[in-house]
């Protein structure tokens, strides 16, 4: 609830305390079938998360969280383990913590599941009134974080426990 | 059921609520095509512990009230849990309805 002088009211997200990307072998992203699918579904996976949630970043602000998730490989050739948990989406990115990273969008480990993190897409948006997803410069910015975040997990690689079963609308 | 006593979760949700929001609800496309109540996976938490999902994810606003034994589901897999409570504290015209007692459905 946004009102004259209050900033609309999010959730802070449950960030695991302690946990660090930099330990992570490779982080997957589930995605559905085709370049322009994954980016809608990534831009629309962020806006959903940055409409309830913040969290409190690193270096001590509260911003808002434009955020997708992503998936733990565990160890080396674990890809089959993993992906077995999304045998609805045919396609998955696969990421580096250290590429993240370089190209300045940080790593968090959101929610319980400890194989579970997240990419602020749009990093340093804190809340204001008016609400900054009623700017469209916001979302343009999204929009280019989110090409550059897909264009970052290079070309969209085969789920082998895609069971070929029907579309699903929100990969994770 | 947890005690829950902040102001902004209603444990129990009055007719003039429920019929507010089944007026404005729209069912979530994938929750019906797929046969869940709600759709979304138990990462929706937030730093309270408790996993909510907006009742706009919800197939409809009349089975997902506070004490209903509900299925969740995500591309993620299926999960039956207990709605706890609904939360407005994001704003009453789009509740939070928050679960509790997740468990894999089997």
């Amino acid at each position: 609830m946004e009102t004259a002088n209050q900033p609309r009211r999010r959730k802070r997200r449950l960030v695991r305390p302690g946990a660090e990307p930099a330990e992570v072998l490779a982080l997957l992203r589930a995605a559905p079938a085709g370049t322009a699918a994954i980016l809608a579904n990534v831009l629309e996976d962020a806006l959903g998360m940055a409409e309830r949630y913040v969290w409190d970043n690193p270096q001590g602000g509260v911003e808002i969280l434009f955020a997708v998730s992503l998936w733990e490989l565990p160890a080396p050739g674990a890809e089959a383990e993993v992906l077995a948990r999304f045998p609805e989406v045919p396609a998955y990115l696969r990421y580096h913590p250290a590429a993240l990273a370089a190209a300045e969008l940080p790593v968090l480990a959101g929610g319980n599941d400890p194989r579970h993190w997240e990419v602020q897409l749009l990093p340093g948006v804190g809340e204001a009134v008016p609400d900054p997803l009623e700017d469209p410069a916001v979302h343009d910015r999204l929009r280019s974080a989110t090409r550059r975040f897909v264009t970052l997990g290079g070309q969209p690689l085969p789920n082998p426990a895609y069971h070929g079963g029907h579309q699903p609308e929100e990969p994770r | 059921m947890t005690n829950i006593d902040h102001q902004h979760l209603l444990v129990d949700v009055d007719d003039a609520v429920l019929a507010a929001a089944s007026s404005r609800h729209r069912p979530d496309p994938w929750a019906v095509t797929n046969g869940v109540d709600l759709h979304g996976d138990p990462n929706l938490v937030g730093n309270d512990g408790r996993v909510t999902v907006p009742l706009r994810r919800a197939a409809s606003a009349t089975a997902v009230l506070p004490g209903r034994t509900v299925t969740l589901g995500s591309v993620l897999g299926r999960w039956t849990a207990t709605v706890a409570a609904w939360d407005v504290e994001l704003g009453p015209d789009d509740p939070d309805v928050v679960l509790e007692d997740v468990t894999p459905a089997r």
